[in-house]
């Protein structure tokens, strides 16, 4: 090679190798920016990855079901929710078809109906009936979703409880509705028959002491006699007006408060004003042994007032718990109804933001027919359900209310079978009883105009007789032992305590010692060996004297038997 | 374009004439590259065009010439580059199908910014007859025609095999081809 060819050559590599020197500069620098793409998209992808493994932990814990199935309806992919709402294990689905999941009439409508459907809008809602894997029926909500490569995403719900609940609901709703009529036809009844049974004894009794006090052959006493049969007569009548109580709104039976709650205010949704706000605190379960039709249609009565009290904006708190909370308001009026007992088995709260009861009207809201509702727009008669509830003996209520701060009531309910114990002085009582010789028989009645007509017919007998308004006063003096007493005759219908009542405490203390009882209802109230006898007002006076005078014989054997022995 | 192609047209050049014409094409072309082309990057077709130009002028041939040829020579590197998959062909009329549906799908997969031309069977009678059509924004049609050479010859049908330019748009951005065997 000669010296030229050999510089040429030195030329043509040293260019090449400059040429080759610039592209390796291009290429790294190149390759950097490469490298720094690379590892942008791998920090996204890493963000991506995360964001897959959080969505896949979503699916996974998510409560509703998701499954993905691929063209030929094989399941794919299935979370927990999916697969144990209908009682398999995951991997006893995988790469099975969806139609294992439903039965063959379902499958058919599913195959022609929806489908079709889900294929032409890329979407399909509704609900079906799927078969869990011991065959029970499961009503669910679905969502699917057509995928682009033929497959579908299924989303869904078991509604099968939801069902149930509305169905409940539904139920609960009409129970309530003849609840509500039969309570407002009892009240009412109740109420004329138990005004005309007390006139009408009055009558009758007066007719009968006219009679007494004049010859029988008098016109004074033929019109007398005549005026005891008419009221005799208007008795019958009334009588046969009464109408019965159901039997379901006396029952107690075991259920959950808060189910009942729940219930109560889905049914109360439908009237809800819509910028009046439910704050609800409730347990998860609050099983309780009381009525829960009673318990139902107060609570749906205080959140019916509570939505009108409003105006149509407010907050009404809904609260269950083992505890009371404190006041409303440390001036606000307050009323009560019931006795109360150191623990209760629950306390419901209900309090409203509403106007508030005026302090006058307060104490009569348990009155029937009263309403602070302007004319023809309430009854008067839902509160009484909260009467009903005391008077079975299930509640302690408290109503607290403040203008201008809302109204709160409190239902505390007792445990089982609580019974009020109310003591008084009794001492004056049996002290005047010392100087009695003859036989006593206690009257133990609320009604002046009652307990003076039987005061009289009773002295008429002969014997002796102690009027006690009160019931728990009475039973407070037969509970002491200096107290004498020969015969108790009771009227059924009292404040406080029942007539019932004081005859099951009264026969723990004095088992020896006869119990009348009377009553307007008294077809209504069931035989008890507890009752010497059950007499129905208006009480004819030759009926009363063989009653009394039995019941004293009756007395004057027990005490010979027991002193024999 | 991809830098590939400029690297394997500077190793045509060398080794096809010689190192000197090649260098002589690198330094004379007025190239805003320079020439210092590296595989990985990414150049102007037009570069492409004033190298086969180059060629042309100072071996008595025309660039069409040098685009076939060079087509030819392109060929076996890119083969070797997807070894893997064409190892899945053993008829070359298969292969001439699938350029479109599956070769050219696949660069465009593995690399989004590829502007890889269309190459499309227009019909085929069994592995007697196949017609071809090129389409592209790039004027490289006869480059085309160079790499279904190369083709033929790498399925050993280069000498059973007759391939016609039927038609061919003046500027060599379309073009249909005719292979007879």
């Amino acid at each position: 090679m000669t010296q030229d060819e050999s510089d040429k050559r030195i030329g043509i590599l040293e260019r090449k190798v400059d040429r080759e020197h610039r592209a390796r500069v291009e290429a790294e620098k190149l390759l950097e920016s490469k490298a720094a793409e690379l590892q942008k998209a791998n920090e996204i992808l890493a963000l991506e990855v995360q964001k897959a493994r959080s969505l896949t932990a979503a699916i996974e814990g998510a409560t509703d079901g998701i499954a993905l199935t691929n063209s030929q309806g094989n399941y794919t992919f299935m979370n927990g929710s999916h697969a144990q709402m209908f009682g398999y294990e995951i991997d006893e689905l995988i790469g099975r078809p969806w139609s294992t999941l439903y039965g063959p009439t379902e499958t058919v409508r599913i195959g022609n109906s929806v489908m079709p459907a889900l294929f032409q809008n890329g979407y399909w809602r509704g609900e079906a009936t799927g078969k869990t894997k011991d065959g029970t029926p499961l009503v669910q909500e679905l969502a699917l979703t057509a995928l682009p490569d033929g497959g579908l995403v299924c989303a869904t719900r078991d509604i099968t409880q939801r069902r149930k609940g509305l169905m409940r609901a539904r139920e609960m709703e009409m129970a309530l509705q003849k609840a509500e009529r039969d309570a407002a036809l009892y009240t009412l009844g109740t109420a004329v028959a138990h005004d005309f049974n007390n006139l009408i004894a009055a009558i009758s009794g007066y007719a009968v002491l006219i009679q007494s006090d004049l010859p029988a052959t008098t016109k004074a006493h033929i019109r007398a006699t005549r005026i005891e049969k008419a009221a005799s007569q208007a008795s019958a009548i009334v009588r046969s007006l009464e109408i019965e109580r159901m039997d379901d709104a006396r029952s107690f039976e075991s259920f959950d408060l808060v189910a009942m709650i729940t219930t109560g205010l889905s049914i109360a949704e439908a009237i809800r004003p819509p910028n009046v706000h439910f704050e609800i605190d409730l347990p998860q379960t609050a099983n309780i042994v009381s009525n829960e039709l009673t318990l139902s249609r107060c609570l749906f009565n205080i959140v019916k007032n509570a939505f009108e009290a409003m105006n149509g904006d407010g907050t009404l708190k809904i609260r269950l718990s083992k505890t009371p909370t404190g006041l409303l308001a440390d001036d606000c009026a307050r009323i009560s109804l019931g006795a109360p007992a150191s623990e209760y088995a629950w306390v419901i709260e209900l309090s409203d933001t509403g106007k508030g009861i005026a302090e006058d009207k307060l104490d009569k809201i348990f009155d029937p027919f009263f309403s602070t509702k302007p004319k023809f727009q309430g009854s008067g008669l839902g509160l009484l359900s909260l009467v009903n509830l005391v008077e079975l003996e299930a509640a302690f209520i408290e109503v607290m209310s403040k203008g201008g701060t809302g109204t709160l009531f409190r239902i505390s309910l007792h445990k089982p079978r609580h019974f009020a114990r109310v003591q008084h002085d009794t001492a004056n009582l049996a002290r005047q009883q010392k100087s009695l010789t003859k036989p006593l028989i206690l009257i133990v009645e609320d009604e002046h105009m009652m307990a003076d007509i039987l005061t009289s017919n009773i002295e008429s007998f002969g014997y002796a007789s102690l009027w006690i308004e009160d019931p728990r006063i009475a039973l407070n003096s037969i509970s002491q032992s200096e107290f004498r007493v020969d015969v108790v005759i009771t009227d059924l219908s009292m404040p406080n305590l029942s007539g019932a009542e004081l005859t099951q405490k009264v026969k723990k203390m004095r088992p020896d010692v006869p119990i009348i009882l009377y009553s307007g209802r008294a077809g209504f109230i069931a035989p008890d060996p507890a009752y010497f006898a059950i007499l129905r007002k208006p009480i004819s006076t030759d009926h009363l004297r063989r009653v009394i005078a039995d019941a004293l014989d009756f007395a004057g054997s027990t005490k010979a038997n027991r002193n024999d022995l | 374009m991809k830098g590939i192609v400029f690297c394997a047209f500077v190793s045509f050049a060398e080794t096809r004439w010689s190192e000197e014409l090649a260098d002589q094409m690198l330094t004379q072309s007025d190239l805003e590259t320079g020439g210092a082309y590296t595989s990985v990057g990414q150049y102007s077709h037009d570069e492409l065009t004033q190298l086969s130009k180059y060629l042309a002028k100072y071996t008595s041939s025309t660039p069409d010439q040098v685009m076939n040829e060079f087509g030819q020579f392109l060929f076996p590197l890119l083969a070797e580059q997807a070894d893997a998959v064409m190892k899945t062909y053993t008829s070359c009329f298969d292969f001439l199908c699938e350029i479109e549906t599956v070769i050219h799908r696949d660069v465009r997969r593995l690399d989004t910014t590829a502007q890889v031309p269309m190459i499309t069977a227009l019909s085929r009678e069994g592995d007697s007859r196949i017609v071809l059509e090129y389409r592209s924004a790039r004027p490289f049609a006869m480059m085309a025609q160079g790499l279904f050479l190369g083709a033929l010859s790498y399925f050993r049908m280069d000498r059973v095999a007759n391939l016609k330019a039927l038609e061919v748009s003046s500027d060599n951005t379309h073009a249909i081809f005719e292979i007879l065997t």
